[in-house]
């Protein structure tokens, strides 16, 4: 499959008057295959906005290499633009015209027809409110019409940094929808979120950022493996009295609902049932527990998720 | 580029600041018309008479007088008729169609002024509310971008200049049709004309480097503050302190260009002559420096 993304040692640093420079990407490397939904997740901080500001030119790199669809950035970013669709954080668009007035302008650089303005607002169901400026807009409106500015160039390749910042439960049902179709059309759909559980469900491959560099990257189910998902679930009559029976074999384990989750690949099953039969527990349920992605995320980023943004 | 212009006009014609800076600017040119036709006391057939003798009187000196070998800048019959063979000079005061060059070379600081608001707050805009990151977006050739948007706010101002200045000369005209006197002099038609011309170009040109300094200082507010503070303050202080740095600053030539006159200054520790083409030259100058650092600034600073 071709790369869409190709980031190497991308590395990007602040420099701040009499104070150290901050450090936003460390030595970043990423690749990201052409086609379907690719999640990119990460703490607060962890780089995620500043890795696809470097995307789309709008910062400098100070060391390292990215490539988008094959063209060096940003020296080769003019050739393939016109098929790159992005929204960076919050949709930034101009408050006191009409929605339509927004899309118009951006498309005439590309001189898209009027036509496709009016696609663009259907497909995120904003055709009733076009007319109206866009500060009259609440934030899930805001995000939709980003989308349709995203969506307006028809293109192969949509970044979208927090896609789902601000809508409401049915909003973020219809982007994800929305973000599914446009992955099964064959685009590839780069989607940066911390809304883990809503990229587990329209994700084919992800990425774990922290720190500014890439902790686990594959696909879902390579990545929950590779987390704390990597663990078995066991269900025995006596929860506490199999917890410990566990430890006493050294093997690490919680008791969540109820299901003791015991901290070994599961192809080390065995070592369970055994320390469990040894004490008469005998088990009802034992499985491969992946758990979600959220489990691998805090796992894998450790205590990342509390750095500040 | 085609596209990008198309863009950036558009943008610029749905800004409501140009459509209410435009329409206070019609609206103060109908206001000024009027008062200026309420105080207006009309010549009659006699006093027009008077005065048409009295100016070929004068004409007639001029032409006869003795300089003292002094040098005109066009031909003495032009100095003469411009200077002393205008009947509107024997008058009483009224409003006179003839006198409306000077009329609009008194409006060029406002219209300047409206060029640098505009030129600053179109370019800022784009840093204030964040749609600058778009932008970039859909064109990342940065250099491309700003001249397209520097190219249409300088030709925007230039229009809207131009629309102004027709305006204000036609409800001029029209008072000055019902309570003063239209009696023109050799040579109106083409005074008006270079006379707009001029003032719109300064308009522009304040559009042009009130766009540069946003660019620079990605707000409104400072790109304003910074050309106020060097055209009042900073100019102010080196007229008074370093009087023959005068040919080199921004204002004097300004006011140079716009009246299109060679003028010698005598002060104290020296003297100094301000001509049109010295203004143009350091107009283009002063121009130039502020737009290269404008285009530097916006390659090269991070979109955040």
């Amino acid at each position: 499959m071709t790369a869409v993304i190709e980031i190497e040692g991308l590395r990007k640093e602040y420099r701040r008057l009499r104070k150290p420079p901050t450090v936003a990407l460390d030595g970043l490397d990423l690749e990201v295959s052409e086609g379907g939904v690719f999640g990119f997740l990460g703490p607060n901080g962890a780089g995620k906005t500043t890795t696809i500001r470097c995307l789309l030119g709008l910062v400098a790199a100070s060391a390292g290499r990215a490539r988008l669809l094959g063209n060096d950035v940003p020296g080769g970013l003019s050739g393939v633009i016109r098929r790159v669709g992005s929204i960076v954080e919050a949709p930034m668009l101009f408050p006191r015209f009409t929605g339509r007035r927004n899309l118009e302008i951006l498309g005439r650089i590309d001189g898209i027809a009027r036509g496709a303005v009016d696609q663009a607002l259907e497909r995120v169901g904003l055709t009733a409110r076009a007319n109206d400026m866009v500060r009259t807009y609440s934030l899930g409106m805001k995000q939709r019409l980003g989308i349709a500015a995203a969506l307006l160039k028809d293109p192969s390749l949509l970044i979208l940094d927090e896609p789902a910042n601000g809508l409401d439960p049915a909003g973020i049902v219809e982007v994800r929808d929305l973000l599914r179709s446009l992955g099964a059309e064959g685009r590839t759909v780069f989607v940066s979120s911390h809304i883990l559980s809503e990229v587990q469900q329209i994700a084919d491959r992800v990425a774990i950022l922290a720190r500014g560099r890439l902790v686990a990257a594959g696909s879902v189910h390579d990545v929950l493996a590779s987390g704390r998902g990597a663990r078995i679930a066991v269900r025995v009559p006596d929860l506490e009295a199999g917890r410990l029976a566990l430890a006493d074999a050294g093997i690490a384990a919680t008791i969540e609902g109820d299901l003791i989750r015991a901290s070994v690949p599961p192809e080390e099953g065995e070592r369970v049932t055994r320390a469990l039969v040894a004490r008469g527990l005998y088990p009802s349920l034992l499985q491969p527990d992946e758990g979600n992605l959220e489990h691998a995320f805090l796992e894998l980023t450790g205590d990342d998720h509390q750095v500040g943004t | 580029m085609r596209g990008l212009l198309a863009s950036e006009f558009l943008r610029f014609r749905s800004r409501r600041l140009v459509t209410v800076l435009l329409g206070a600017a019609l609206g103060g040119c109908g206001v000024a018309a009027a008062i200026a036709a309420w105080q207006s006391t009309p010549p009659t057939e006699e006093v027009l008479a008077g005065a048409r003798a009295q100016a070929e009187e004068e004409f007639r000196l001029c032409m006869n007088a003795d300089f003292g070998g002094e040098e005109f800048d066009g031909s003495r019959e032009e100095f003469c008729r411009e200077n002393a063979g205008n009947p509107t000079y024997y008058m009483p005061s009224h409003l006179a169609l003839a006198e409306l060059p000077q009329i609009l070379e008194g409006i060029s600081s406002l219209t300047s002024i409206l060029g640098l608001v505009v030129g600053a707050s179109v370019v800022a805009a784009s840093w204030q509310t964040g749609t600058i990151s778009t932008i970039f977006t859909w064109e990342p050739r940065r250099l491309r971008w700003f001249g397209a948007r520097i190219a249409v706010v300088g030709s925007g101002v230039f229009a809207v200049t131009v629309i102004i200045v027709a305006f204000l000369s036609a409800a001029l005209g029209f008072a000055a049709a019902l309570r003063g006197s239209t009696e023109l002099t050799g040579g109106w038609w083409r005074d008006v004309m270079t006379t707009s011309l001029r003032i719109a170009v300064i308009a522009a040109v304040a559009a042009l480097i009130g766009g540069a300094v946003a660019a620079i200082g990605r707000h409104t507010s400072a790109a304003l503050g910074v050309v106020f503070v060097y055209t009042a303050v900073l100019e102010g202080v080196l007229r008074a302190f370093r009087p023959l740095w005068s040919p080199w600053l921004l204002g004097d030539n300004i006011v140079s260009f716009v009246s299109w006159q060679t003028t010698e200054f005598g002060v104290e520790s020296g003297s100094y002559v301000l001509s049109p083409g010295r203004a143009v030259f350091v107009i283009l100058g002063y121009t130039a420096i502020v737009l290269a650092s404008g285009f530097m600034f916006v390659r090269i600073r991070d979109v955040q």
